[in-house]
């Protein structure tokens, strides 16, 4: 057969098969992201549960695997109501960003829970014998399975369409993700609808999980792993739109197949691409329904201090005594200080100007490399001229990208940051001569600090210099918040539409926070590469982002002070309990996120501040006994 | 304490250790990975070290040696700062485990400079051990393996044109430019060179290349973990082997990994250091004594890289009675011993390991498959460091 009708045949077969895959397991997100306005990051973990129960299934109690399918459908799908009920529904009418914090703490949880139960190796899984082999289609052979996967994809598809549009309960959901204040209003009772929805969207995802695992191998870090994926095609796809979900996973399906055919070494990026060219376009997605600018959900509203209470001294002496406590640990303080800064530096995006994004780590990994490679490839060790450089290429790189991404909100604008970051994660693998590639970037230098302080292996030369560099940038950035511009971004945030109408110039201060902001994280990110002495990929990619947005929800947004608490607790946090639980840390580290949203609404910042308050009142009350 | 003053203090420490007898207590530092998709090889470093103690004991002499372990989820940064730890903090004697290549090259620095040994228990691209005086490693070199079954796939497996097929990060990249040259230096055909990039999850597309392109023989690799099991998977549901196109490997189906393919796997060669089936008295030992301290456990070659990597470790602790530091690497350059993969030795000048390589063939026997060996190569020692001296 000739080479291009080889390909073509390919992509089509290949692509949709992948793409069916893709379908059933992001449906039940888009349903649920459309229909309640739930950002459920574990949903991931419903279709991984669907794959492990149908493997252990067949391997422990020798089940055929076509029984096993409804099996997982109706157990998943009836689980998933206890974590509706019990996680998810006290949740409802919290911020997204809480949302997010609980949702991937289920997720870091779901790893650890699986490898303590199935091992931290892919489970057995086999493929009954009638559906293995190949068939003959004339003018080619292709996989029997593969074959399966596009027909029960297909039917299940016709299947959850026919209910969505012909039956009561398809059209109580559609009503319900059109309009929610008029469904409740016509007596839809949406609390109960969308639990069932809920199951429905985990039950279908657990088939996908369990039809899937040849094309998304099933592992303890499957949640965590195809958790971007998923999010694309359901952003792609446009929240609550099943017929939207469906084209774009097989668009995505047959790019991301024949972007490999064609191109394997940079196979990966085409997926990317695609979601740029689609979001830029339509931000709500393929079909997705044309959202009005909701101001972002972002509640954090307490007025900062004007003028430096002593309770801000607080955080910098802590930090003076940790030099002289912590000697022995000073790396270890050192990363801490570097994620503030980091923190810090989402925080002026997140929670002064109310951009989510999941980019952050694009600056910081720039900033990183851009330090790395000016010391390791040409020699120049000077600390502060990395400092400067990555803070420079950082900035160039957020005033490109937040040009053109900015135009975008919410999802959109999540995604979009996402696949930037993915981009790059990609590039500065492929660039391996210049970056190291997998292997990391070697041979970092410092050259003495000022010509004066060399740096030393205990450390300390560092931890002062990275506190000097936190300090400054903090001062900057307090001055930035409480000044004219910080007033104009505090009203971009309660309500652009408003502001735009007045007259302010919404886009461009937007995009100048965002420059800004990445200029910081990129000075972050280069302190970073300076003390560990390499620059690796992990430091410019999709978990970097998420961990940095976690420890900000952590300490709380809005604050600034709350980058110091997110960021220091939760490296504390992850380092101790990796020594105790070197296997199972990921599930204390979850377990005290889910924790945090259910008990900590406000942060850890917000239960400081109250207590503080709560203390001054008391302190204010006492003098009277004196009179 | 400034770092000089340190390692003065800690030369003193050695010397008047070294005079005399006084009993220590030896911790070895274990650079490891039990989160994240390749936590397996964490388990596999436990168990390794653990039978060896379970065996030997924890004492060497007068010396109690104790093991700390520490999880850098494979992230390089993370694996340096640890390494730091552990010697700043927990004051280890030696580092051992650092399954990668990334923290390999990120740790080779810091043992050079506190002077600590480091045994490398896994990661294999072949220049580590030049990247530090202090390291030494007991796992193999890719080479190694890729070298011989080149040799054999042409001079008896009637190969002429072959594929390439790598995941495209530095070891594999390394891989592939090793093939070509021993393709060029056999007059083996190269028809397709595929490189994969490193996250794919779904590998068809390119086992389709594969066929598509019909060689005689597919040579690859991949890292062994949940790639190079989903990989194999679709080599079996494409038919490869069942079109005439022989697969060579090199840990990409490890007998750990047989049970979880069909039998659509059996045939696939490969060339490696260690087979559970190997016959000899030490591995009969060695498997043994692993199947009662974790019964339904497959040996893997990790466990006996660890096993042997603490053989070297109490090598060390004996032959400097204690001391470690640099003379601790100098005692076991041109150590030999018969580990459960057959006779192995620490190469003089490159500090690296040298051991027989088998080539073998996934058979099946008493419906259990595994792979056999059918042919040896022995003592060899890694031929890149071997064409290009230092």
């Amino acid at each position: 057969m000739g080479y291009l009708a080889n390909a073509a045949s390919t992509i089509l077969l290949d692509g949709f098969a992948f793409a069916m895959v893709l379908f059933l397991i992001s449906a039940g997100l888009s349903l649920t992201m459309g229909l309640m306005g739930f950002v459920n990051l574990a949903h991931t973990a419903f279709a991984m549960a669907g794959g492990y129960l149908s493997a252990t299934l067949v391997a422990n109690l020798g089940m055929p695997f076509v029984a096993t399918l409804p099996v997982v459908f109706l157990v998943v799908g009836v689980a998933s109501v206890a974590f509706e009920r019990l996680l998810y529904r006290p949740l409802y009418r919290a911020s997204e960003l809480d949302q997010v914090l609980m949702t991937f703490g289920l997720v870091l949880m779901s790893v650890s829970v699986t490898t303590y139960f199935a091992g931290p190796l892919p489970p057995t899984t086999s493929i009954p014998a009638f559906l293995s082999g190949r068939v003959d289609m004339g003018f080619r052979e292709f996989p029997t399975y593969r074959l399966f996967l596009i027909v029960v994809g297909v039917c299940l598809s016709a299947l959850l369409w026919f209910g969505l549009e012909r039956t009561t309960f398809g059209a109580l959901i559609r009503a319900a993700v059109d309009n929610r204040r008029m469904a409740q209003s016509v007596g839809i009772n949406v609390d109960r609808l969308f639990m069932l929805a809920f199951a429905l969207g985990s039950g279908i995802a657990a088939l996908g999980g369990a039809l899937g695992n040849e094309l998304l191998p099933l592992s303890p870090t499957y949640a965590l792993e195809y958790l971007v994926i998923i999010l694309i095609v359901v952003a792609v796809g446009g929240l609550g739109s099943l017929k939207g979900t469906f084209i774009s996973a097989t668009v995505i399906g047959m790019v991301d197949t024949g972007g490999k055919y064609f191109f394997p070494e940079i196979g990966g990026f085409f997926v990317y691409i695609a979601t740029l060219a689609v979001l830029l376009v339509r931000p709500s997605g393929l079909f997705g329904k044309q959202q009005v600018h909701a101001p972002p959900v972002l509640t954090q509203q307490r007025p900062g201090w004007e003028r430096f209470g002593l309770v801000e001294a607080l955080p910098w002496a802590l930090a003076a005594v940790a030099f002289f406590l912590l000697d022995r640990n000073l790396a270890l303080a050192t990363q801490i200080l570097i994620a503030i800064l980091f923190a810090l530096s989402l925080d002026l995006v997140m929670g002064y100007a109310g951009i989510l994004t999941l980019g952050q780590a694009a600056f910081f990994g720039i900033g990183a490399y851009t330090s790395g490679i000016l010391s390791a490839r040409y020699g120049i060790a000077d600390p502060l001229a990395g400092l400067v450089a990555g803070a420079v290429l950082a900035a160039l790189t957020g005033f490109a990208s937040g040009w053109i991404v900015l135009r975008t909100h919410g999802l959109a604008l999540l995604m979009l940051t996402l696949a930037i970051t993915q981009m790059l994660h990609e590039a500065f693998a492929k660039a391996s001569a210049f970056t190291g590639g997998h292997d990391g970037l070697q041979g970092v230098q410092r050259s003495p600090l000022l010509g004066l302080f060399p740096f030393d292996f205990a450390g300390r030369t560092m931890y002062l210099y990275a506190l000097a560099v936190l300090f400054c940038c903090f001062l900057a950035a307090r001055k930035l918040t409480r000044s004219q511009f910080g007033l104009a971004l505090h009203g971009i945030r309660e309500n652009a539409t408003r502001m735009s109408a007045i007259g302010s110039a919404v886009h461009l201060r937007l995009v100048v926070i965002y420059t800004i902001s990445a200029a910081l994280a990129g000075i972050a990110g280069a302190l970073l590469s300076q003390s560990s002495r390499i620059a690796s990929l992990d430091m410019i990619g999709f978990e970097r982002s998420a961990f940095v947005v976690i420890m900000l929800i952590l300490g709380g947004l809005g604050h600034l002070y709350g980058a110091f608490l997110g960021a220091g607790v939760y490296i504390a946090f992850e380092h101790y309990v990796a020594k105790v639980y070197p296997e199972y840390w990921y599930f204390w580290v979850g377990l005290f996120l889910v924790f945090r949203t259910m008990f900590m609404p406000s942060g850890l910042y917000g239960l400081l501040s109250t207590g503080l308050l709560r203390l001054k009142a008391v302190a204010a009350v006492r003098p009277t006994d004196r009179a | 304490m400034n770092r000089s003053r340190m390692l003065a203090t800690m030369a003193f420490a050695a010397l008047f250790c070294a005079g005399s007898a006084s009993a220590r207590d030896i911790k070895v530092g274990i650079v490891t990975v039990t989160s994240g998709p390749f936590a397996n090889f964490g388990a596999e470093f436990k168990r390794g070290i653990e039978l060896f103690q379970a065996e030997r004991g924890v004492k060497v002499g007068d010396h109690t040696v104790s093991v700390i372990y520490r999880d850098s989820g494979a992230r390089p940064d993370v694996a340096k700062r640890l390494a730091e730890e552990l010697i700043l903090q927990d004051k280890v004697d030696v580092i051992g485990g650092i399954a990668f290549t990334p923290e390999a090259l990120a740790i080779a620095p810091v043992l050079t400079e506190a002077k600590i040994p480091g045994v490398v228990f896994n990661a294999g691209t072949n220049f580590i051990t030049r990247r530090s005086p202090m390291i030494v490693r007991t796992s193999f070199t890719l080479d190694q393996a890729m070298v011989p079954m080149v040799d054999w796939a042409t001079k008896e497996g009637g190969v002429k044109t072959a594929v390439i097929c790598v995941t495209d990060y530095a070891p594999g990249q390394g891989a592939a430019a090793t093939y070509l040259e021993e393709f060029k230096r056999h007059g083996i055909k190269v028809v397709d060179v595929v490189k994969m990039p490193f996250d794919t999850k779904d590998f068809s597309v390119f086992v389709q290349r594969i066929k598509d392109a019909k060689p005689d023989g597919v040579f690859l690799f991949l890292p062994n973990g949940p790639p190079s099991i989903s990989f194999m998977k679709t080599v079996g549901e494409r038919g490869l082997m069942k079109d005439g196109i022989k697969v060579f490997g090199i840990a990409e189906f490890t007998d750990t990994d047989l049970p979880k393919f069909d039998d659509s796997i059996v045939g696939a060669y490969s060339a490696w250091y260690y087979s559970p089936s190997h016959s000899s008295k030490e591995n009969t030992a060695f498997t043994g004594a692993l199947a009662k301290r974790y019964p339904g456990v497959v040996p893997d070659h990790t466990a006996v890289a660890a096993y042997d990597g603490m053989h070297v470790i109490y090598e060390m602790i004996a032959r400097t009675n204690g001391a470690m530091g640099e003379r601790a690497v100098e005692a076991v350059k041109g150590l030999s011993w018969v580990s459960p993969r057959g006779p192995a030795s620490i190469d003089a000048k490159e500090r690296d390991i040298v051991h027989n390589i088998y080539l073998r063939r996934v058979v099946k026997r008493d419906g259990v498959k595994l792979n056999e060996e059918f042919k040896t190569y022995p003592n060899i020692k890694d031929p890149w460091k071997e064409r290009n001296p230092g």
